[in-house]
């Protein structure tokens, strides 16, 4: 994920210690499965075997689920089968040009047999989930090493609360030029299209896609929310950034959007 | 030269240096019905080793146990459909249709397990180091020459092709002589596991065999594969430098093995530092083959034949030193202009060991790493935490490896 992330932890020294070690061997854990990176990863397995059912196991099927539900609630604004199209963007090195579609709906899962198929020419990238998704993983492991208060955040932009500090009510964390969010149990996913850019026509781009339009997101400077877990909470954030709106059935208990002034 | 023309040319000069089998050809070549597995341990390893089989179209979990609940539910998010359960003996007696058991607990339990499996006609794949003693080692190993089904130990080397290529080189003389042998582990960590005591067998001097046993016993294998010898002697020497919280356990060691013929092994080993993480290397007067895991790379000596291949192959720069990328399949990959592609490994070593594993159950094929093979790697592993903790050098006489 090329990605620091960060655990504090609340409690006595061995077993803080060994809960952090096995939270970030979680974190390492699942960056060897999803990182769209690496060829020993099980995104690369499903991305060579396009256009073909290649097996994988009940955690990733978990993952493509709660992808699926995210993919139909934002109307395929949050679209984890967008690998080609930031191929093309040049978010993946040199831009690769050619026409490349998302549309994670053209996925099949078959549940029974534990195979995903996705269609020849697509590529799935969970850049705007696995963070999150990490970060679940890594709380089960400090939950299951007795850890009861921690803040773990992967990038500064997927944030994770178990628990609240000794003596307060919960963790805060400020998002840098808003305002300040209290999470208890929750997590916090935040998105914004600067920070990676890539070059194309003259113009730079901000590295979040619209995968409806197959084209950077505009008009929007951030977006931020908070929800039940981190994954969810991560792929939330970058909808509402390509959505610019929150959609009313949205599983989000608290949301900020903060549209470009370039923009307006 | 255009591109096809090179390409040509690669294959065709190739012969001496790549015409080895080729290592990733896709498997199975027939259809058949997947082998039903049962894999007793779930903790970290075991939850690996259920990733990797969800690979598998020729294998399917049927059954995990794990004397923790909590961890044996863990274990079942990788393989959903199967059954769970807290006992080895009730699975067994349940589960009838299990062909194969895959033991993954903490090592000083590997031989009950193994040996129940054993006993009901289950193939076993059995984690490496074998057992925490040598009378445990040979016990099981005694029990698997006896028994009618396939065990393979989890020495995962002995099925990675990356280092089944490189052992090929040096085999076929591409170090020529070998001048010294280097093997390292670091990785920081402080081995604590949870917040149960039984999880931390590592930590428990009643029956962890130490940095020696966990670690080098599988990169020792390693050289012993390469040289075909095994050593004879090992002098060790280890402390807690970092971990100070009562453990007796050291958190670094260095060990020095003797071999029959050529240079001593020194093998270095820290739970305090990162740095380096882990290699075997081969130090050789016309080539030095550097193994790290998926990687392999070959330095060659100004002084040595060329060999062809080595102009079209990828290069990784080490400070003042060029290494070749050993690459597995590389005849075929160069035919299809993918070379720089079979750079690393496609899946982690566990997958290439598990996919042996699967060959022995549903082909009957012979393991890669032998119950046997097992023995003699717990075994030096075993010893060499006993230089550490007595500060005295332990032979390694045959009679150690010896099945009587």
């Amino acid at each position: 994920m090329a990605t620091r992330f960060e655990l504090v932890l609340a409690g006595d020294g061995p077993r803080a210690r060994a809960g952090g070690e096995a939270a970030l061997d979680a974190i390492r854990e699942t960056e060897q499965r999803l990182s769209a990176f690496r060829r020993d990863s099980l995104t690369a397995r499903v991305n060579a075997g396009a256009g073909t059912a290649v097996r994988v196991d009940d955690e990733f099927l978990e993952l493509l689920q709660l992808c699926a539900r995210v993919h139909a609630a934002t109307r395929g604004a949050f679209d984890p089968g967008v690998g080609a199209l930031m191929e093309n963007w040049g978010f993946r090195g040199p831009h690769a040009g050619g026409a490349a579609r998302a549309g994670f709906e053209r996925v099949l899962v078959d549940e029974a047999a534990h195979t995903v198929r996705i269609p020849a020419g697509m590529q799935l990238d969970f850049g705007a989930v696995g963070k999150g998704w990490a970060l679940d993983r890594a709380a089960e492991a400090l939950r299951a090493a007795g850890v009861a208060s921690a803040l773990l955040h992967g990038g500064t932009s997927s944030v994770l609360a178990l628990g609240a500090p000794p003596g307060a009510e919960a963790w805060k964390v400020r998002i840098r030029g808003g305002p300040d969010v209290a999470l208890r149990d929750a997590a916090l996913g935040v998105s914004a299209p600067h920070g990676r850019t890539a070059e194309r026509d003259g113009r730079r781009h901000g590295h979040v896609l619209d995968p409806r339009r197959a084209a950077p997101v505009q008009g929007m400077a951030l977006a931020a929310c908070t929800a039940t877990s981190a994954a969810l909470a991560d792929a939330w954030s970058t909808a509402l950034l390509v959505l610019g709106a929150v959609p009313p059935a949205a599983p989000l208990t608290w949301t900020l959007l903060v549209p470009d002034p370039a923009h307006v | 030269m255009s591109e096809p023309d090179r390409r040509d040319f690669l294959v065709a000069t190739t012969g001496g240096a790549f015409a080895f089998a080729p290592l990733l050809q896709p498997w199975p070549p027939r259809a058949a019905d997947p082998a039903k597995l049962a894999v007793v341990g779930v903790g970290r390893q075991g939850r690996a080793i259920l990733g990797e089989l969800a690979k598998f179209a020729q294998a399917q979990v049927v059954a995990v146990c794990d004397v923790n609940e909590g961890r044996m539910r863990a274990g079942q998010r990788r393989a959903k459909d199967a059954e769970g359960f807290t006992s080895l003996s009730e699975l067994l007696a349940k589960r009838a249709d299990v062909q194969a058991v895959i033991v993954s607990t903490s090592t000083h339990q590997h031989k009950v397990a193994a040996l129940e499996a054993m006993s009901a006609g289950k193939h076993v794949y059995c984690e490496a180091p074998l057992c925490h003693s040598v009378a445990d080692c040979k016990e099981l190993a005694r029990a698997a020459r006896g028994a009618k089904t396939r065990f393979a130990v989890g020495l995962q080397a002995r099925s990675n092709p990356v280092y089944k290529l490189a052992r090929s080189f040096a085999r076929a003389g591409s170090l020529d002589r070998v001048v010294a042998l280097r093997a390292a582990w670091n990785q920081k960590t402080s081995w604590q596991v949870g917040t149960e005591a039984d999880m931390n067998w590592r930590l428990d001097a009643a029956v962890s065999t130490g940095l020696p046993g966990e670690v080098a016993s599988h990169q020792v294998d390693v050289v012993n594969w390469f040289l075909n010898q095994t050593p004879r002697a090992v002098r060790g020497s280890g402390a807690v430098r970092l971990w100070e919280d009562g453990r007796t356990i050291p958190d670094s060691v260095e060990l020095d093995l003797d071999y029959p013929d050529g240079p001593p092994l020194r093998f270095q080993a820290s739970l305090c530092s990162s740095y380096e993480g882990q290699y075997e290397l081969f130090r050789g007067s016309q080539s030095t083959i550097r193994m790290a895991e998926t990687f392999g790379w070959m330095f060659k000596e100004a002084d040595a034949p060329t060999q062809g291949w080595e102009v079209y192959a990828s290069k990784e720069r080490f400070h003042n030193d060029e290494g070749i990328t050993l690459i597995a399949d590389a005849t075929k990959l160069a035919a299809q202009g993918k070379l720089k592609e079979g750079i690393g490994l496609p899946n982690p070593p566990l997958y290439y060991a598990l996919e042996d594993f699967l060959k022995c159950v549903l082909e009957d094929k012979p393991p890669a790493a032998s119950a046997e093979d097992g023995l003699r790697a717990a075994v030096i592993g075993i010893q060499a935490h006993a230089a550490v903790t007595s500060g005295k050098e332990q032979a390694l006489s045959e009679d150690l490896f010896r099945l009587e």
